[in-house]
């Protein structure tokens, strides 16, 4: 009987030794369901963080003080910063639709217009800024805004005039320099290097500097407010959480069957989306020839986006110290590699956008993604993208899944 | 074939030419020892690197003239920054403002008077 037991026992343990692995595995998959460690890894990469966001707006000593955040949202209304009085940073990113420019008032204020104004979501995570990267920092862009005749088509000293005149007594701490503007003599009344340089002559070199420095003040307070503009967290980031805390049934409830295939193409290297499309973002902050470029209007790609950077006398390297510019230090120079190049667009809250690739020719999703498995290519021309291999069913599974990266929850 | 496809047409091209015409170049090439110390690579960050040139008797090389060039062997585009190399004596180099925005495979080649004299590849990390 003993011995029967001792039998029984003995077989007891080595099936559950052979059994062990089968159910450990079939336990790991029930908790990750399929993803393997590197996918997970991969995909909590691209969860929403804004860990990046400090050391991305170094150049901005302003960034985190509670009075700049004020003056911005404040600024960012303001249509005393438009030339015409008309206009402010609102009109084109519009606040209550993700402030994208879902009205195209970018094409209205010019019909020529190369560029459509970019959402904001995140904007302060970027490393640069405008579809040809002429800015490194958010705080110059918004600067670049204000002296633009196709934007807000107004000057540096009509612009610190207005602000001191409005906001002075309300932000006396960041405004401090005011009352030298107000010694400034009544005319010319607007003046800049860029825009009327015959003016800006007429003051002392003491005054220009001093004209710059409230200006940069303009600009580093718009770039204060942009911080807490964040995209909300998607369905995507909380499957990304329920799938490392490994919560397999909160993770099935958050994306469906259709939405996981699309994630499974979008993740993977051969099909090519995230190579490009990565970080918490979804944009590498690179730029790249995908065929968009029009023959004769190159010149608003990244090979001239370059030049005006490093011509810009807002850059980092002449704001700031050398080590803290590395992107400008070493911006790509040679127009092999940004000839015809855009910026990468992030890839959150699609919904809100009312158009497509840096020139606003798609209207659709669909239409990118089939732009990608049929890029234009044409002999001589660079690009730096291959067809992707999508078929008509797991095209629409990509954009189920890019649905998912939407903000608000029912989408 | 097989040596072909193993070897690649292009080396076997070159091997060609210094068996040929460049014997002397080539071999000055050869005799250097030349190392490239980068840490494990991730996306999205700016490394630094020491470049050490040495001759065959392991003697730094000084006064050289070294440039950089990146590519990704499954793509179409080189490296998304312009990394400088600085002379530090002794045969010794840095590379500063070596940066890469796509996960993968790259190959890092160092030129000197336009002839690679280190080739090496690195897999890129997210």
């Amino acid at each position: 009987m003993s011995r029967i037991l001792i039998s029984i026992c003995a077989l007891v343990f080595v099936l559950s030794l052979i059994g062990l692995p089968f159910f450990h595995e079939a336990n790991a998959e029930n908790v990750h369901l399929g993803w393997s460690e590197d996918e997970i890894e991969l995909m909590r990469r691209l969860r929403l963080s804004v860990e990046a966001v400090a050391d991305k707006n170094r150049s901005n000593e302003l960034f985190f003080r509670e009075d700049a955040v004020e003056l911005g949202s404040r600024l960012f209304n303001d249509t005393g910063l438009s030339g015409s009085g008309q206009i402010a940073c609102a009109s084109c990113h519009r606040p209550e639709s993700g402030f994208q420019d879902t009205e195209s008032v970018t094409y209205r204020l010019n019909p020529q217009a190369a560029h459509r104004a970019p959402g904001l979501l995140g904007v302060a995570m970027q490393d640069w800024f405008f579809w040809d990267g002429r800015a490194d920092s958010l705080w110059s862009q918004a600067l670049a805004v204000i002296e633009n005749p196709q934007e807000l088509a107004s000057d540096r000293l009509r612009a610190v005039r207005h602000v001191c005149a409005r906001y002075e007594n309300s932000f006396p701490a960041l405004l401090k320099d005011c009352p030298e503007i107000s010694t400034l003599p009544a005319a010319p009344w607007g003046a800049s290097p860029l825009v009327d340089n015959e003016n800006w002559q007429k003051f002392t070199a003491a005054q220009r500097e001093n004209i710059n420095k409230m200006f940069v003040t303009i600009g580093k307070s718009l770039a204060a407010f942009e911080r807490g503009v964040m995209p909300p967290i998607s369905r995507f980031d909380l499957y990304v959480d329920a799938l490392v805390e490994g919560n397999s049934v909160a993770a099935k409830n958050l994306l469906n069957s259709k939405e996981v295939a699309g994630l499974k193409l979008f993740l993977d290297p051969m099909v090519g989306c995230v190579n490009c499309h990565n970080g918490p973002m979804f944009s590498n902050s690179g730029f790249y020839a995908v065929a968009t470029d029009s023959p004769g209007r190159r010149e608003n790609d990244r090979k001239q986006g370059v030049t005006l950077l490093l011509n810009s006398e807002f850059n980092c390297l002449k704001w700031g110290n050398a080590e803290d510019c590395p992107k400008v230090q070493y911006v790509q120079t040679d127009t092999a590699e940004t000839a015809g190049a855009y910026k990468v667009p992030s890839l959150r809250n699609l919904r809100h956008a009312p158009a497509f690739m840096h020139d606003g020719r798609y209207q659709t999703v669909e239409a990118v993604i089939e732009h990608y498995r049929n890029p234009a290519t044409l002999p001589l021309r660079h690009v730096d993208i291959r067809p992707a291999a999508l078929l008509p069913h797991q095209r629409g599974q990509l954009l189920s899944f890019l649905k998912a990266l939407n903000s608000d929850p029912s989408n | 074939m097989p040596f072909v496809l193993r070897y690649g047409l292009s080396k076997i091209f070159a091997l060609l030419l210094c068996g040929v015409a460049f014997a002397s170049v080539c071999a000055a090439a050869e005799k250097w020892e030349v190392t490239l110390d980068l840490p494990p690579l991730a996306v999205n960050q700016f490394y630094e690197g020491l470049l050490t040139v040495a001759d065959s008797n392991g003697v730094g090389i000084t006064g050289l003239r070294l440039q950089i060039r990146g590519r990704m062997p499954e793509h179409a585009h080189g490296l998304p920054t312009a990394p400088q190399i600085t002379e530090k004596g002794q045969g010794r180099y840095s590379l500063k403002g070596l940066s890469f925005n796509m996960p993968g495979r790259w190959v890092i080649e160092i030129l000197h008077d336009g002839e690679t004299v280190l080739r090496q590849e690195y897999t890129v990390r997210f």
